[in-house]
C-alpha cells in the first residue's frame, strides 16, 4: 500500500513547483491523474446550463479548477483557500466596481471566504436594452471541475456566494 | 426512500455535476449536506447495520473497473459516504477511508479519506485509535478484507511497529485472535514523500 503525505506540497513531485509572482510563498496545488469521463461531463454540461442559460462552454474537462485557469495556465488544482496570498503576493489590489475592465480578476465570496475567481473578459453595453447606461460583466472561470465557461458575472452556482470583488494587478500606464 | 434508490440517486452523473462545481472538500460538503438524500442517509446510519451495508457497498464500488482511462465515475459519490459515515460511524468511516486512500481513480475520495484520517485518528493515541477501528469480520465482507478483523493504526511509524508495540494491543484487551493484518497510515520513506506502508499478517 502506498500513500502520498503532503499532497500537493512543494515535496509532491506530482504537483506543479508553482510560485507567487513575488517568489515568496509555494501554492499548493495538485494535478488530477484522470479525466472525469464523457457522461460526467456531458451532465456538468447540463448542470451549468441549467444555471446559466446563457453561458458558452469554453472547455469541458476537470483537470483545474478556478484558481488553476487564473494563476496557474489551466495545468492544476489550487484551493481557494489560498487565494487572499496569491492575491497578495501576484500584486493584486481591490478596486472598486466601475474601476475594473478587462483581464481584471472577480473574486466570489460567501461568508466573507472567498470561493471562486475568474477573469473579466468582457463588459458589455446593454444601454440599449435598458434606460440609461448599463454595463454587463461577463467573466471566464471553471466551475469547479464542471468545466470552463463564459458567463454572464452573476450567474454561476449559489454555493460561490454572492458578495463580488474586483481585484486588479495592472500598473499605470507611463 | 429505499436505501438502493438513495445509493442511486447520489451515484448519478447528475448528482456528481452538482457537487463538481465544488472548488475545495469543504464546498464538496456544503453541497452535499444541501441534499435532501443526503440529508436522509446520514440520518439512517445511525442504524449500525445500515452502516454496515453501506461499507459493504463502497467497498464493492471501489474495485469495480470500468473505463481506466477516467476518474471512478462514483468517485464524488463515495466521498459523500466517507463524509456521512464519519457523521455517526466513525470507525466504519475509518475503514471506508482506507479502501479509498488505496484504491486509484479517485479524487474528492481521496480527500475526504485523508480529511477522515487526519481529523479522527490522528486525535489520540495509535491504541486508542486501534480501539475505535476494530471491526468483526462478519461485518465487513467486501473490499478485500473478507473473513478479516481488521485493525486500524492511526500513526504507529516504523519504529512502533518494530518494535512490536502494535500487536501488544492484546494488552488492551483488543480482540485480536482472528486480526491478520495491521494497516498503517504513517509510515515515512526516506525521502519524505512517498510511503510504503507496512502490511503485518499474523
Amino acid at each position: 500500500m502506498t500513500m502520498i503525505i503532503g499532497r500537493g506540497s512543494e515535496r509532491d513531485r506530482a504537483a506543479l513547483q508553482l510560485f507567487t509572482t513575488a517568489n515568496r510563498s509555494y501554492i499548493e496545488n495538485e494535478r488530477p491523474d484522470e479525466e472525469r469521463a464523457v457522461e460526467g461531463l456531458q451532465a456538468a454540461l447540463r448542470f451549468a446550463k441549467a444555471i446559466s442559460p446563457t453561458a458558452k462552454c469554453r472547455s469541458l474537462t476537470a483537470m483545474y479548477n478556478c484558481l488553476g485557469l487564473v494563476f496557474a495556465s489551466r495545468r492544476t488544482m489550487v484551493d481557494c483557500k489560498h487565494l487572499d496570498v496569491i492575491l497578495r503576493d501576484d500584486g493584486f489590489s481591490p478596486i472598486p466596481k466601475v474601476q475594473a475592465m478587462e483581464g481584471d480578476v472577480v473574486v466570489y465570496r460567501r461568508n466573507g471566504i472567498s470561493q471562486h475567481v475568474g477573469i473579466i473578459y468582457e463588459l458589455r453595453d446593454i444601454s440599449l436594452q435598458h434606460n440609461g447606461s448599463q454595463i454587463e460583466f461577463w467573466v471566464l472561470s471553471q466551475w469547479g471541475e464542471d468545466g470552463e465557461y463564459l458567463h454572464k458575472m452573476g450567474e454561476v452556482p449559489t454555493i460561490y456566494g454572492n458578495q463580488l470583488e474586483f481585484w486588479s494587478e495592472r500598473k499605470p500606464i507611463r | 426512500m429505499s436505501f438502493s434508490a438513495a445509493l442511486q440517486q447520489i451515484e448519478s452523473h447528475d448528482f456528481a455535476a452538482h457537487l463538481g462545481v465544488a472548488n475545495n472538500l469543504e464546498m464538496l460538503y456544503t453541497l452535499a449536506g444541501q441534499e435532501q438524500v443526503v440529508k436522509e442517509l446520514t440520518t439512517s446510519l445511525l442504524d449500525y447495520t445500515v452502516a454496515v451495508r453501506l461499507l459493504t457497498h463502497v467497498g464493492s464500488i471501489i474495485q469495480e473497473q470500468e473505463d481506466v482511462r477516467f476518474r471512478n465515475p462514483r468517485d464524488a459519490a463515495i466521498a459523500v459516504y466517507i463524509w456521512a459515515l464519519a457523521q455517526s460511524q466513525p470507525a466504519l468511516a475509518g475503514l471506508a477511508a482506507s479502501a479509498a486512500l488505496n484504491a486509484p481513480r479517485l479524487w474528492w475520495a481521496k480527500r475526504a479519506a485523508l480529511n477522515v484520517t487526519s481529523g479522527t485518528w490522528m486525535e489520540g493515541t495509535a491504541e486508542a485509535g486501534a480501539h475505535k477501528l476494530m471491526t468483526r469480520a462478519t461485518d465487513w465482507k467486501d473490499g478485500g478484507a473478507g473473513r478479516k478483523d481488521v485493525l486500524i493504526v492511526s500513526d504507529p511509524g516504523k519504529d512502533m511497529i518494530r518494535a512490536g508495540r502494535v500487536l501488544q494491543s492484546e494488552l488492551l484487551n483488543l480482540n485480536t485472535n482472528n486480526l491478520e493484518s495491521v494497516i498503517t497510515d504513517a509510515d515515512y520513506s526516506t525521502n519524505a514523500v512517498s510511503e510504503q506502508t507496512d502490511v503485518i499478517r499474523k
